[in-house]
């Protein structure tokens, strides 16, 4: 049996240790609802935005219109990976650099732990960013402009991003999701639109034709641009969202971990103690047993 | 014969929150092209919008004014979507009756006070007088 001091010293340690998580499970608790309000919130504005891309894509008159939507062939292919600044969120991290593609690509990192595994695992990485936990829009306009500008000099072909989609509080799914042409996937808008739980006659499209005002072209530019950013930022809300909640759930694991391990010291403590009063006891009733 | 009710259901949502839904008996914008008013049964429309605002005519004919920034409307089967960057609900932010609430509260808040002032002071008389009386029953033994 360890001796009594050491044991002291150890429940002293564990219960210090689980203060800590405490807090930062209470911290996080507290970023979480936040993170997780703005990622819900802005779903719905994404999503009319996604509505009105699907209505000029029925026309199949965009295409030639803004580079953003001209489809290339996929040779150079991009990557935004992105991670969280800190650590200690459990597996979140992990998951989410396991589903990174394998093949020819470059990538461009947000967030220091994306930066930390791309470098290490020699891939070749662009840029890296770095996003706080309030998501401003000129953080992410200056990623918009960054990948825009590649783009368009056709040093790039397609732009993805890989992110973890908040679902819940213990829930959340590594995503890869297409950026840039934005071509390719307005299948992938009917189906967001289709688990937006709309009703059905929202779908139902006016026999009459839609008219554009003042031209499509405008409309386009204006989508292309606006389009982009949303998505982006929208894109960090989730992965934000998913990095608070993975954390506080980590911190809660680390504080009930510490409390069970605490009480287990305590009794072992409580052992040793009564070891030494037995010890103790037998050793005076044997010297007055001597001296009588 | 039946009068037929006809409404546009109107939603302003930015990247932030959906500002308002509801339906109204008409829907007034500013566009690029010029200020446009729309009534039910229009044609589908998008349409890019103007800083400027949206005035919403309730079915009770009041005016609802939400201040709106650039962004884009769409119209189809009496549904009318705007998505913008910034939107303000003007009508909740009508000072005159922030104000009258204000005052309202204070004086509500004052009430209560003296309220539970006089109570306390009865309580006080009540248990003085039960002390006076538990003393003499004592005195008097």
């Amino acid at each position: 049996m360890k001796g009594i001091k050491e044991v002291r010293n150890r429940i002293r340690a564990v219960d210090s240790a689980s203060k800590i998580t405490l807090a930062m499970q209470l911290v996080a608790a507290s970023k979480m609802k936040r993170a997780q309000d703005f990622a819900i919130g802005s779903r719905p504005y994404l999503l009319r935005l996604s509505e009105i891309i699907c209505c000029l894509s029925e026309k199949k008159i965009q295409k030639s219109m803004h580079p953003f939507f001209l489809s290339r062939e996929n040779k150079k292919r991009c990557i935004i990976v992105v991670g969280t600044d800190k650590g200690l969120c459990g597996m979140l991290n992990n998951t989410l650099f396991k589903s990174i593609p394998e093949g020819d690509m470059s990538f461009i990192s947000v967030g220091r732990k994306a930066m930390q595994f791309l470098s290490q695992s020699k891939r070749p990485l662009i840029a890296s960013f770095s996003i706080n936990d309030r998501v401003q829009y000129h953080e992410v306009l200056g990623i918009c402009e960054f990948i825009g500008k590649l783009y368009l000099d056709a040093r790039i072909d397609g732009v993805e991003i890989l992110f973890q989609k908040f679902i819940n509080t213990l829930t959340y799914r590594p995503l890869l999701q297409r950026v840039l042409p934005m071509d390719g996937f307005y299948d992938v808008f009917n189906q967001m639109l289709k688990s937006a739980d709309l009703e059905p006659e929202y779908f139902q499209r006016d026999p009459r034709g839609l008219l554009f005002e003042p031209d499509i072209k405008g409309i386009i530019d204006h989508i292309a641009r606006i389009f982009l950013k949303y998505n982006l930022h929208q894109v960090f809300l989730e992965a934000k969202a998913s990095e608070h909640s993975a954390r506080m759930v980590a911190m809660k694991n680390a504080t009930d971990n510490a409390e069970s391990l605490s009480q287990e010291l305590k009794l072992e403590y409580n052992k040793a103690r009564q070891y030494a009063i037995t010890n103790e006891i037998i050793e005076l009733a044997v010297s007055a047993a001597e001296s009588s | 014969m039946k009068k037929i009710e006809m409404a546009i259901t109107v939603e302003i949502i930015t990247p932030n929150q959906v500002i308002c839904s509801e339906e109204v008996s008409s829907l007034t914008v500013d566009t690029t092209m010029g200020e446009i008013e729309i009534l039910p049964m229009h044609r589908p429309l998008i349409t890019l919008l103007e800083v400027g605002s949206a005035r919403l005519k309730l079915p009770n004919g009041l005016i609802k004014t939400i201040a709106t920034s650039s962004g884009i409307l769409k119209l189809e089967n009496d549904r009318a979507v705007l998505t913008v960057e910034e939107a303000v609900n003007v009508h909740g932010l009508c000072v005159a009756s922030s104000v009258e609430e204000a005052r309202i509260l204070a004086k509500n808040a004052l009430e209560t006070t003296v309220m539970r002032g006089n109570l306390e002071q009865n309580e006080l008389e009540r248990l003085e007088a039960k002390v006076r009386s538990e003393l003499t029953k004592r005195l008097s033994k």
